[in-house]
């Protein structure tokens, strides 16, 4: 993979490919650690971005943003979307949410060598990645200055401050845009309905009570909110956040009287270790209720059928530990057919239990054959 | 002594010592004493002349004196520098890892902190306590290192067992693989004990935990954290055995390990007892 990065860095005829080596699901990060992937995908950003950043690339550089983890990866994305051929509105929010997270795991990389660690190039941060690009906003980045403003009246150190008010000076002073608002990937209506093929339907559950279901049983009926976790997460902006947005969900659902008829489930990519006593546990940290209508679940035997009927963005390395996963969230009808993905950006509560609602027009409870 | 006899005496013992404190006394106390202001004792901290000791007990003057905001400068300064004493480098990073704590301003100075310690890792007197730091920073070039180390000896900067024990408070620093391959070939009992705790909660070491709980050459130890770790991973397969018989035993060799299974069957029959009862919905 290395040497087609290479062979491909700003080439836009390696742009397809770039993108689909993004993909989690792509075997080149089946049986590799965690540190691997963060420098493969690294690299791959950097190669998209190295002259202009395509518009289909954003939807993986405004994740890294919004759900930081890694200073090497931040300090990529906030980089290369300079590149990206026009300033948006709607780059605030994550450059914000990597300032606020990435701000606590900040880091001394160097993009020039591979990985970000080696001795090649200039030293950055991602913070300073990250505040160089809100600058680069321009008038774009008006919504950025209340907070801004408050980190530099924080009093923070003097790189800090200086590059604070320099980004300010740059977006109070940038010339007015009108750069369309541009990122409503990650919400997507499926083309059409899919349906559970019968090794999905059958498969065995198993909930944090330790009671074992079937798919059938607890997706077919009702509509559904489905998102997928993992205990061992490291990232607190994926799965924590995750599960404890599902039990601010579930709040919205008690309020609006839906809490039993929109059922919500959290299923774990990592069924051989979630055991129930753990995802008890996890639930309980994060703020989720369970319930007859509301479990976390995993499966019983392999989880693959289930991972190809939600094509699952996820991954795993040779110990078998998730090395790489995106957010994902599904709205399943009651005929238990997938509706409506959100991936790679964090989704609203309100959009989900819309779509849920919206399909409770389904009369018909059977899943297609 | 009567009680009263008793108090008064002390209390003189405590007013002597307090007046003792109070003395400056020779050596780097003495020399601190005297340093006075804070600009006096930042010079010291790199003074040529002064002892590292000296320059260490500085180097904590000055971060007591400075606002929190900048504490950290002059104990970041003398740790990155290689020429620097090894003492005084030490009661820098040990200053650091308080501030880290400590200081308001840590995110900001993070990146240069991870940068000195990194270097610091060449330097013998510092690669155990700069190792800790990082790996608790969650470093991935450190536990690349670290890995790299338990997978060729050569390139080690630990023994086996620190290593993963370093490595072992993040399941994403992929020792997994090392470990199991080290559990079925320690170099030595503590290596052994590291690698089944990385594995405790392993579902694929179910088969090894087993073996090794049947291995009657292995420690005691070894066999009840074997037991333990079935206890989470497979507790179907953790099954009392029959304690041993009193007067069993021939001679001490055969007494101890007697010992030994009693206390291996008291452990598998407490870990049984109390097993978790099935979890509320």
């Amino acid at each position: 993979m290395i040497r087609l990065v290479e062979a491909g860095r700003g080439d836009s005829a390696y742009t397809q490919s770039f993108l689909e080596l993004l993909d989690e699901r792509h075997p080149v990060y089946s049986g590799v650690g965690t540190a691997a992937v963060v420098r493969m995908r690294g690299e791959l950003l950097l190669a998209l971005g190295h002259h202009v950043l395509p518009t289909a690339a954003l939807p993986f550089v405004l994740e890294e943003l919004e759900s930081p983890h890694e200073a090497w990866l931040t300090a990529v994305a906030a980089r290369v979307l300079r590149n990206h051929p026009e300033p948006s509105a709607d780059f605030v929010a994550p450059l914000l949410s990597a300032l606020f997270y990435i701000g606590q795991r900040d880091d001394t990389v160097r993009l020039e060598s591979y990985g970000g660690y080696g001795s090649i190039g200039e030293p950055t941060t991602a913070v300073a990645e990250v505040i160089r690009t809100l600058g680069w906003l321009g008038k774009a980045g008006e919504r950025a200055l209340p907070r801004l403003h408050e980190l530099r009246a924080r009093e923070p150190g003097l790189r800090t401050a200086a590059r604070l008010d320099e980004t300010i000076a740059a977006i109070r002073d940038g010339a007015p845009t009108e750069a369309p608002e541009c990122c409503g990937y990650a919400r997507r209506l499926v083309d059409a309905p899919r349906s559970a093929p019968a090794d999905v339907t059958e498969l065995v559950l198993q909930d944090q009570s330790g009671e074992l279901l079937t798919f059938r049983d607890f997706f077919i009926g009702r509509p559904s909110i489905v998102v997928f976790f993992y205990t061992r997460c490291d990232n607190p902006t994926k799965c924590p956040l995750t599960i404890a947005k599902l039990g601010r969900l579930q709040q919205h659902l008690h309020a609006a009287g839906l809490g039993d008829a929109i059922r919500t489930a959290a299923i774990t990519y990592d069924p051989a270790y979630d055991l129930p006593p753990r995802l008890v546990q996890y639930a309980r940290s994060w703020g989720t209720s369970t319930g007859e209508h509301h479990r976390l679940l995993r499966t019983v035997g392999d989880l693959a059928p289930l991972g190809a009927f939600f094509e699952l963005g996820v991954n795993y390395g040779d110990s078998g530990l998730v090395n790489r996963h995106r957010i994902e969230a599904f709205v399943l009808d009651p005929a238990g057919r997938i509706v409506q993905v959100e991936a790679r950006q964090r989704w609203e509560e309100s959009q989900l239990i819309a779509a849920a609602v919206a399909s409770m027009g389904q009369a018909d409870g059977r899943a297609d054959g | 002594m009567s009680i009263r006899d008793y108090r008064q005496q002390l209390e003189q013992e405590v007013a002597q010592e307090l007046a003792r404190a109070a003395e400056p006394s020779g050596g780097p106390q003495a020399e601190l004493e005297s340093a006075g202001d804070a600009g006096r004792l930042l010079s010291l901290t790199t003074h040529p002349e002064a002892a590292p000791e000296l320059r260490a007990a500085a180097l904590g003057r000055v971060v007591r004196q400075k606002d929190q905001g900048s504490a950290h400068l002059a104990p970041l300064e003398r740790l990155v520098d290689p020429n620097e004493a090894p003492a005084v480098r030490v009661a820098a990073l040990s200053l650091l890892k308080l501030l880290a704590i400590s200081s308001p301003t840590f995110p900001e100075w993070r990146p240069m902190f991870l940068e000195a310690l990194r270097r610091a890792v060449d330097e013998p007197a510092l690669r155990a306590a700069a190792l800790e730091t990082l790996t608790q920073e969650g470093d991935r070039p450190t536990q690349e290192k670290l890995l790299a180390g338990l997978k060729d000896p050569g390139q080690a900067l630990v023994p086996v067992d620190q290593a993963l024990r370093l490595l072992s408070s993040d399941p994403h620093a992929d020792v997994r693989e090392v470990a199991r391959s080290i559990a079925g070939n320690p170099p030595d009992e503590a290596a052994l004990v590291q690698a089944m705790k990385v594995l405790a909660g392993d579902p694929g070491s179910v088969e090894a935990f087993r073996s090794l709980l049947a291995d009657r050459s292995q420690s005691s130890s070894v066999r009840k954290l074997a037991a333990t770790a079935l206890n989470n991973l497979a507790p179907e397969l953790l099954q009392p055995g029959p304690e041993p018989r009193p007067g069993a035993a021939a001679d001490l060799e055969s007494a101890l390990a007697l010992t030994d299974e009693s206390a291996l069957a008291k452990h598998i029959g407490a870990l049984i007892r109390v097993r978790r009862e099935p979890a509320p919905r």
